[in-house]
């Protein structure tokens, strides 16, 4: 474990010396921040509170769903690129679990990207936008391991759609598709209060509302104890189902590749 | 080290890449793969590293049958040179190093997938840094390289594990001389390391001669010729070249057995085979006869004699230790 660890450490240090970068990043999350923000002040007008959610739930909905949404953005490409190019056959020769590889090292550059895209976005939007604060901090605390779960989740979505290039010519297609699902069924465009029931219910059944909404649930306190737990337990479900997925995918496709030459 | 009988690999498209091969290549070997663009060298090498199990034959590499190893080798190291195509454009695929990362983090990368002790690191990476002249690299990121900063990193970044096997896939594409000459360099360093068994494919002969002592040439899947590059030339002699210049007409040749001449207004170049006729006699005849400005003689290239058993075919099969 130490070793993966270290490679999430690696892609970190990576960024810290091209950190600069960063600032054109936190002006990119903090720009749509202000549309979506723009948008819902005018919706909202002189109103305070809409079907029970206040303006600045929706504000801090948006910063969540929308900042993590930034800084877990990662090279999607990647997987068809190494296919593509047939060096995802070195890949394996390496003695390392490629995929846990991968993970780690694109957890290390999305924890890189909270610390320091994420939150001095959510720190300028402080000063402009009626955030709210967090409900107390064990709901904090929770809130960041529900983040975590959250990027699983993301991450083995991302996964699956990738492995499609053993099988596709291109993939970029299929991952314009899933980001425009992630988008709007995890809530980073609508918040998910505003969603029709049946939506809600719908997506009640996907793994997209454990991306964001679950956080963002958790850090307004809009849970008690025992839906925290259920929440969790929905998030830990939907990781197992998409890890098996994505592990059969995976193996098909590398099966595919030893049998067809790659 | 690698033992193949009778191997052979078919694709479900029903490519056969490698047809019925047999090779052994003892520890410390240096073995060039020689064969054109599709021959079946990536085939076998990638047979050799168990990326494909074979369709028949028996393979072991290090004793194990590669593609149902138990653990994943640390101890054999694969450079991938060759150009590929991703769909949209022809960009140089980095197998090895991850471009995003600057080089010194990727040297730090291949420290914990190998796990290799920090003292033994930090030694072998002050050796390579000099060897390969990279030192001045670190701190840049993999994509800003040139073709050949990249290979000599991508060279350093694979020897820093010390593998038992290493295999380079076409390293020398595309890149210029200079940077050829430095990469030449310390493969001929590693090729003396009689703890490394390096298999090189090329299909640029000159390369594998100053490097290899044993070239096997692979056509169409088979192998065509397995044995030293002096052998190579010896049962292979090609023809002669000698190109005379003369002051004022050249003479006439009568009847000599050459293969055959050109003539311009003042120099003849002549093809012979000199174990039909030795340079030594055409050139007595020539200053007898004529008023001879400059002589110069070629012997054939490995090149040429290359070319030569692709013309001919599978009609040179050799020794199969």
């Amino acid at each position: 474990m130490n070793t993966y660890l270290q490679f999430a450490a690696i892609k970190f240090r990576n960024n810290m010396a091209y950190r600069f970068e960063y600032v054109m990043g936190i002006l990119s999350t903090l720009l749509s921040f202000v549309v979506y923000w723009s948008i819902y002040r005018a919706l909202y007008g002189t109103e305070e509170v809409v079907d029970g959610v206040t303006f600045s739930m929706v504000a801090t909905n948006f910063i969540i769903s929308l900042g993590l949404n930034n800084a877990f953005a990662k090279n999607e490409m990647f997987l068809q690129d190494k296919i593509k190019q047939g060096t995802i056959a070195n890949e394996l020769l390496k003695p390392v679990n490629f995929k846990l590889r991968m993970l780690f090292e694109d957890f290390g550059e999305g924890l890189f990207r909270v610390i320091f895209n994420f939150l001095p976005t959510v720190i300028i939007a402080m000063f402009f936008a009626e955030l709210q604060a967090p409900s107390g901090t064990l709901n904090m605390m929770l809130c960041i391991i529900s983040a975590i779960l959250g990027y699983i989740v993301l991450w083995l979505i991302s996964f699956i759609v990738q492995s499609w290039s053993f099988w596709l010519f291109s993939v970029w297609g299929l991952i314009t598709i899933k980001n425009v699902f992630v988008n709007i069924l995890a809530g980073a465009f609508i918040p998910m209060w505003f969603m029709p029931a049946w939506l809600r219910d719908f997506i009640k059944f996907t793994p997209f509302d454990s991306i964001y909404f679950t956080p963002v649930q958790i850090y307004l306190g809009e849970l008690n104890g025992y839906e925290i737990v259920i929440n969790f337990a929905r998030q830990i479900f939907w990781i197992l189902i998409l890890y098996a997925l994505s592990e059969l995918f995976w193996r098909r496709g590398i099966k595919k590749l030893v049998v067809q030459g790659g | 080290m690698v033992v193949i009988k009778e191997l052979t690999k078919t694709f479900s498209r029903g490519i056969t890449a490698v047809n019925n091969i047999s090779l052994h290549i003892a520890r410390g070997e240096n073995i060039g793969l020689i064969g054109a663009n599709g021959a079946g060298k990536t085939t076998l090498i990638k047979l050799i590293c168990g990326v494909y199990p074979p369709t028949s034959g028996f393979i072991r590499v290090f004793g194990e049958n590669p593609f149902y190893r138990k653990k994943k080798y640390p101890h054999i190291g694969m450079v991938t040179g060759q150009l590929v195509t991703d769909g949209y454009n022809i960009s140089q695929g980095s197998a090895v190093l991850q471009d995003d990362l600057t080089v010194e983090l990727n040297m730090e990368l291949v420290r914990i997938i190998y796990r290799i002790p920090k003292d033994v690191y930090s030694k072998r990476i002050s050796n390579l840094l000099c060897a390969l002249d990279i030192s001045k690299l670190m701190h840049y990121r993999v994509s800003q390289l040139s073709l050949g900063q990249r290979m000599r990193v991508e060279i350093a970044s694979v020897l820093l594990f010390e593998p038992q096997l290493l295999i380079l896939d076409e390293p020398f594409i595309g890149i210029d001389s200079v940077a050829r000459e430095s990469i030449r360099k310390i493969l001929r360093e590693v090729a003396g390391n009689k703890n490394i068994t390096v298999i090189l494919t090329t299909h640029n002969v000159e390369e594998i001669e100053k490097i290899c002592s044993r070239v096997v040439f692979i056509q169409e899947g088979s192998i065509v010729y397995n044995g030293s590059f002096d052998r190579l030339k010896r049962s292979h002699i090609g023809l002669n070249s000698m190109r005379v210049v003369f002051n004022g007409v050249p003479p006439d040749l009568q009847d000599f057995p050459i293969e055959r001449y050109t003539v311009d207004t003042n120099s003849l170049t002549l093809f012979y085979d000199s174990g039909i006729v030795s340079s030594k006699d055409i050139s007595n005849y020539l200053l007898a006869n004529g008023d001879i400005k400059d002589i110069l003689i070629t012997k054939p290239s490995v090149e040429d004699i290359i070319k030569e058993i692709y013309k001919e075919g599978n009609k040179y099969v050799t020794d199969n230790n």
